[in-house]
């Protein structure tokens, strides 16, 4: 039976590294985007990236895993969202991080009046209200629902915050986590033996035990 | 005298589980997906195994010798 459950346990895992980098990135339901970011605040300074998106982002493709769209933290994105032919009436959106349940920001427009949503935001105001520099790269996800949520568009991709992550704290952080549970599964963690006398010690034959006696 | 084994499955769940936060943290930051979305959580995972397992697996140093005299 521990034999059935460790093949299940290995084959899961398996299927869950063949199978979910296909799963990724991408906008679906009629939606699509196109998106530049700059190293300035108000789409100004140099372009960092672009992308268009609708349907299926192939791997290679900005915004995919090989290929994250890149951001400047003290820049902006600006953003132009198209819903296709629908006009989300009562709409509400939703983005999460990293697949958790949370969502990192929501919103919602009760009374869009067409089917383009355009914006720039400030990257720069959104990292200083975290408490720390962060650098690296997210899967970010989102849904747009509408219509009393009869329409839906999702999407998913990869952002790069661009910068150097050596002496951030989450940086400080991962790596005095791996180097302390390192030192601690290879010195406290191991089982240790210790040698006790044995308790059942000086039992003899059920008979009696046997003298040595010469004249026998 | 016979040899008796401490295990330390709770301790190794416990300090597992902090490497695995550690990779999967790292993997954020370097951009490391090799499985997808799911990469850092599947590590975070991966730690917690690899703790369970090294809390089963004796060390080679620090143990005592059987005393002396005995077998």
């Amino acid at each position: 039976m521990r034999r059935v459950i460790s093949a299940g346990a290995v084959a899961a895992t398996l299927a869950l590294i063949l199978v979910l980098p296909v799963l990724a990135a991408q906008l679906s339901g009629g939606c699509s985007m196109e998106v530049r970011s700059f190293a300035g605040p108000g789409a100004t300074g140099t372009e960092i990236d672009n992308a268009a998106v609708n349907g299926p982002i192939p791997e290679g493709a900005v915004g995919s895993q090989s290929r994250p769209f890149k951001i400047d933290p003290a820049g902006s994105i600006d953003f132009a969202f198209h819903t296709g032919t629908s006009v989300f009436s009562d709409n509400h959106w939703t983005i999460y991080a990293q697949g958790l349940p949370v969502p990192i920001l929501s919103g919602f427009d009760d009374n869009p009046s067409d089917v383009d949503e355009t914006g720039i935001v400030e990257i720069d105001k959104t990292v200083q209200k975290l408490p720390f520099k962060f650098v690296g790269t997210v899967f970010v996800s989102g849904d747009l629902w509408g219509n009393g949520d009869t329409l839906h568009c999702y999407g998913e991709g990869y952002v790069q915050v661009l910068g150097d992550p050596v002496g951030t704290i989450p940086w400080d952080i991962a790596a005095a986590l791996i180097l302390l549970s390192g030192v601690m599964l290879l010195v406290a963690t191991p089982y240790s033996t210790t040698w006790e006398t044995d308790p059942d010690s000086g039992e003899s034959l059920h008979s009696g035990p046997v003298t040595n006696d010469p004249a026998g | 005298m016979i040899q008796r084994k401490k295990r330390h499955p709770i301790m190794g769940l416990f300090f597992g589980l902090l490497l695995g936060l550690g990779l999967g943290l790292m993997a954020i930051i370097y951009g490391i997906y090799f499985a997808g979305p799911m990469t850092p959580w599947l590590l975070v995972g991966l730690g917690v195994v690899i703790g369970l397992v090294m809390s089963f697996v004796p060390r080679p140093w620090g143990r005592k010798p059987p005393p002396a005299g005995t077998r």
